[in-house]
């Protein structure tokens, strides 16, 4: 009875989101829906090895820059499409994240932290220094956008139900790990990592698996970052957007399946339509971190359960 | 060697410039309950960690049914069979008792990608195993009813019981309990050494580390004594009471050898 | 020639980084905190001690001695109000406490933009800019003064902790903070303390290197990157071990920058902490050390 009625919810969820773009016309919001998109990826892929098993990924924009530059490059230089060039950029940072994570997983926690910073230091040098394969500051542009069936996508709404596959896909997946025995590792380890070793679970290996999976679903969204905006420079590799998808996670709720997405979707709003506050937008940023790991450290998706059990206590 | 359950070799390990454990050799016999005793500071739960692949060993081997376990990640060597409880209570406390005994039972799951991705025939009829065993573990533990509680709302005893189901989960040959009664009154001694023996009966082979020495003498099959590291005596409960040097050690704290 | 002229920079520098490594490995030692706040604290040192000088007329000792200070007191508040909140609940201090220094750090950021605003500041030196002359390498009177104040601090930090009851008591701390606190320790003095320190040792090396570079609001952010490869370097918690992973950063930098390339200097430290996890994850300096 209960998976039938989710099961039916879902699906009423999946066609509202189809159905979107007939009732969102203005364009402006539309691009706000797929920039909504493209951070729920990235969130979605940092709650994986975040919010789930707790390694905190400090450098993790260093694989989203990684994905679009190998994507942009792919087109501009081999003529890639856009459908071999988000692959393209899926096993770049898929390898990156398989080479950082034997060098910073086996030692978790701190030396993880450091480890993914200090990569994501030399992938920002390299951007920026590296005039003649990433033009440096000036950055890449042109890069041309995605075609299917031999239409190119011009409009804003062919890239909103690009990215709608992609982070339903992107939910897809992550609920099929989460709830099976690999989901349980991954719980396992965060909850008491020796525990978990003396029942046979490798936490090493399941901790690569979500950091892999992370950077993969990091360098997809870079991908359609790059196609979509067709120019990209080192700004995309700034701790700023670091501190933008730590802030999604945490609001909304890290170890959660949608709160990455409600994350992204409520601190997209914020950013762009509170476009006068943009100066205090980072300041805020802080604020909201600190308050929410004080105070809501569950993150907004548990907000009706708390309310809820205040309500009880009252009464 | 290789042909007995379990043994060590000259297990010898090294801090720096202290030998907790000096070249320790014994052996534990299928289906037997062992115990491991000693004062305090005897380097029981150095040798434990050691065998159970927290610690590296500095010198000399392991070898479990045939196997050589020298050098094994943890993980590993709980996945040949030997599986071990923590001296300080440790539960996966946010999880609720049915789960962490499914969480328990890792080795009887399928966590390959593709088998989960596309819910194969095999991957659910792995799960329903896994159901099936935890539920059997559940009903062996007496924790059925507390199956929807959280682990860290459980109290104390039944946390330490909640510990042996998810070993127990793990199908363990070998189950190395460090000290599983302890900080226990006698009421829940006694029913920890009745479910003792009961896994016993199951066919599985158990290690204790313990220093309740009314519990060792009456469950255990056989006994090492350690001290300072050392081996000082080995054989049945009523060989060692009798043992001089084991006295010795003992000397000052209580060793009650009324069998 | 120019070999021995980058050594002596690159000891200078590093000595300079060690101060910030030192009180950043403590801090995460004793509270087992990453203070991602530890660059700002840095340029808070430099910028209240620049804001005094220029509105308050003080001399730059006097700047320096007061922009410490009020940096310190900045430290007790964010570690009393923020840290001290952490400790109490049943949260991963590490993750949380990382999370909540990263909000620390980004508020200090827009705080010292808005306060100081965006034009990058450069500390008029109290000295002549004349440099000295040892044989053929040239010393600047800055750098000097510098060198010797680090060196200064540090000695003082090490005697201190070695030989004053709150010194035992943050070294009881370190190895053991349950036993210590059953003992009698207090233990929330001692973390208050520790991170004051940290904060003070970060603004020291803040208002030092301001009239040598430019302090600018976002300058802890590559503040913070260099601590922490140091840091790891020399052992998460090892005091001595920072001070000497600092100075081989500083000289492997000024080397590489003048023999190699001075765009990728950074790439320098990134590269060791990866090789280093690689092959000796305990940092160059073996097991953590007692502070």
């Amino acid at each position: 009875m209960k998976k039938n009625s989710s099961l039916i919810l879902y699906g009423i969820v999946v066609l509202v989101l189809l159905a979107l773009p007939l009732v969102v016309t203005n364009d402006y919001d539309i691009h706000i829906l797929v920039m909504i998109g493209i951070f729920s990826l990235l969130a979605i892929g940092f709650n994986l090895i975040f919010g789930y098993l707790g390694q905190l990924s400090l450098g993790h924009t260093a694989y989203y820059a990684i994905g679009a530059y190998a994507s942009a490059l792919a087109a501009l230089k081999w003529g890639f499409s856009f459908w071999l060039g988000f692959l393209f950029a899926g096993v770049v940072t898929g390898i990156c994240g398989f080479l950082i994570g034997v060098i910073a997983l086996r030692w978790r926690s701190h030396f993880f932290v450091i480890a993914t910073i200090c990569f994501w230091g030399i992938i920002h040098l390299i951007i920026f220094n590296w005039i003649s394969l990433t033009n440096g500051p000036v950055g890449l542009g042109n890069i041309p956008p995605p075609s299917l069936l031999g239409m190119e996508f011009s409009s804003k709404i062919h890239f909103y139900y690009l990215l709608l596959a992609f982070v339903l896909a992107a939910l897809w997946l992550t609920k099929r790990f989460i709830s099976s025995p690999i989901g349980r590792s991954f719980r396992a380890i965060h909850e008491n990592e020796p525990l978990a070793e003396s029942v046979g679970i490798s936490a090493f290996r399941f901790a690569m698996l979500a950091f892999i999976l992370s950077t993969v679903l990091a360098g997809i969204a870079g991908s359609i970052s790059a196609h979509y905006i067709s120019y990209i420079s080192p700004e995309i590799a700034e701790f700023s957007v670091m501190i933008t998808i730590l802030v999604m996670v945490v609001l909304g709720g890290k170890g959660t399946l949608i709160g990455p997405v409600i994350g992204a979707a409520i601190i997209v709003f914020l950013q762009e339509y509170l476009r006068f506050t943009k100066e205090f937008r980072l300041p805020i940023f802080g604020l909201v971190l600190i308050l929410g790991i004080v105070f809501l450290p569950r993150g907004i998706v548990t907000l009706p359960d708390i309310i809820a059990s205040y309500w009880k206590r009252a009464k | 060697m290789s042909g007995s359950f379990f043994s060590t070799q000259d297990l010898t390990i090294r801090f720096g410039g202290l030998t907790a454990v000096d070249h320790l050799n014994f052996e534990i016999l299928q289906g037997e309950i062992l115990s491991l005793i000693g004062p305090n500071g005897a380097g029981k739960t150095t040798a434990f960690n050691a065998i159970t692949g927290f610690l590296p060993l500095s010198e000399g081997s392991i070898h479990f049914c045939g196997k050589s376990l020298t050098g094994l990640r943890a993980f590993q060597i709980a996945q040949q069979g030997l599986v071990r409880t923590f001296q300080q209570t440790s539960v996966f406390p946010e999880v609720t008792v049915e789960e962490c005994v499914v969480m328990g039972a890792h080795k009887s799951a399928e966590t390959g990608i593709l088998p989960v991705l596309l819910h194969s025939s095999r991957y659910r009829k792995k799960e329903e195993e896994v159901n099936e065993q935890v539920r059997k573990i559940l009903t062996f533990t007496g924790l059925t009813e507390k199956s929807d509680v959280l682990a860290m709302n459980l109290s104390y005893g039944e946390q330490r019981l909640l510990e042996i189901a998810v070993a127990l989960a793990a199908a363990p040959k070998l189950l190395l309990l460090d000290e599983p009664v302890s900080g226990m009154n006698p009421e829940e001694s006694r029913s920890t050494m009745e479910l003792i023996l009961a896994v016993r009966k199951q066919g599985i082979t158990v290690l204790l580390v313990e220093h309740d020495m009314n519990v060792v003498m009456d469950i255990s099959d056989r006994i090492v004594v350690l001290n300072y590291g050392k081996k000082i005596a080995e054989g049945s409960p009523q060989e060692v009471c009798e043992n001089h040097e084991v006295i010795e050690a003992y000397l000052g704290s209580s060793l009650k050898c009324s069998l | 020639m120019i070999f021995v002229q980058q050594l002596v920079n690159g000891l200078i520098i590093g000595g300079v980084y060690a101060l910030i490594a030192v009180g950043l490995t403590t801090i995460f030692g004793l509270m087992n905190v990453v203070n991602f706040a530890h660059g700002e604290f840095y340029m808070l040192g430099g910028m209240i001690a620049s804001l005094l000088m220029q509105f308050a007329d003080l001399n730059y000792f006097l700047s320096l001695v007061a922009a410490i200070a009020l940096v310190m007191c900045i430290g007790y508040f964010v570690e009393k109000i923020l840290l001290k909140r952490l400790r109490n609940k049943k949260t991963d201090i590490l993750v949380a406490g990382a999370l909540v220094t990263i909000g620390v750090s980004i508020f200090f950021q827009n705080v010292g933009l808005l306060v100081f605003g965006s034009v990058p500041r450069l500390i008029t030196s109290p000295f002549s800019t004349e440099p000295f002359k040892l044989g053929a390498i040239l010393l600047g009177r800055m750098n000097f003064f510098a060198a010797l104040v680090t060196v200064g601090v540090i000695l003082f930090s090490h005697f201190f902790i070695k030989k004053t009851t709150l010194g035992m008591a943050m070294r009881a701390t370190f190895q053991d903070k349950d036993v210590a606190a059953l003992v009698g320790v207090h233990i929330d003095r001692v973390f208050s303390f520790t991170f004051m320190l940290g904060a003070g040792l970060a603004a020291t090396a803040g208002a030092l290197l301001g009239p040598i570079y430019i302090i600018y609001p976002n300058v802890g952010e590559s503040v913070i990157l260099k601590a922490f490869v140091i840091v790891v370097l020399g052992g998460m918690g090892n005091f001595l071990g920072a001070i000497f992973a600092a100075l081989i950063l500083g000289v492997s930098e000024s080397l590489g920058a003048a023999y190699i390339s001075a765009e990728y200097r950074d790439l320098i430290g990134f590269v060791m902490v990866l090789l280093i996890l690689l092959f000796r994850p305990s940092g160059l300096f073996g097991k953590i050390n007692r502070i």
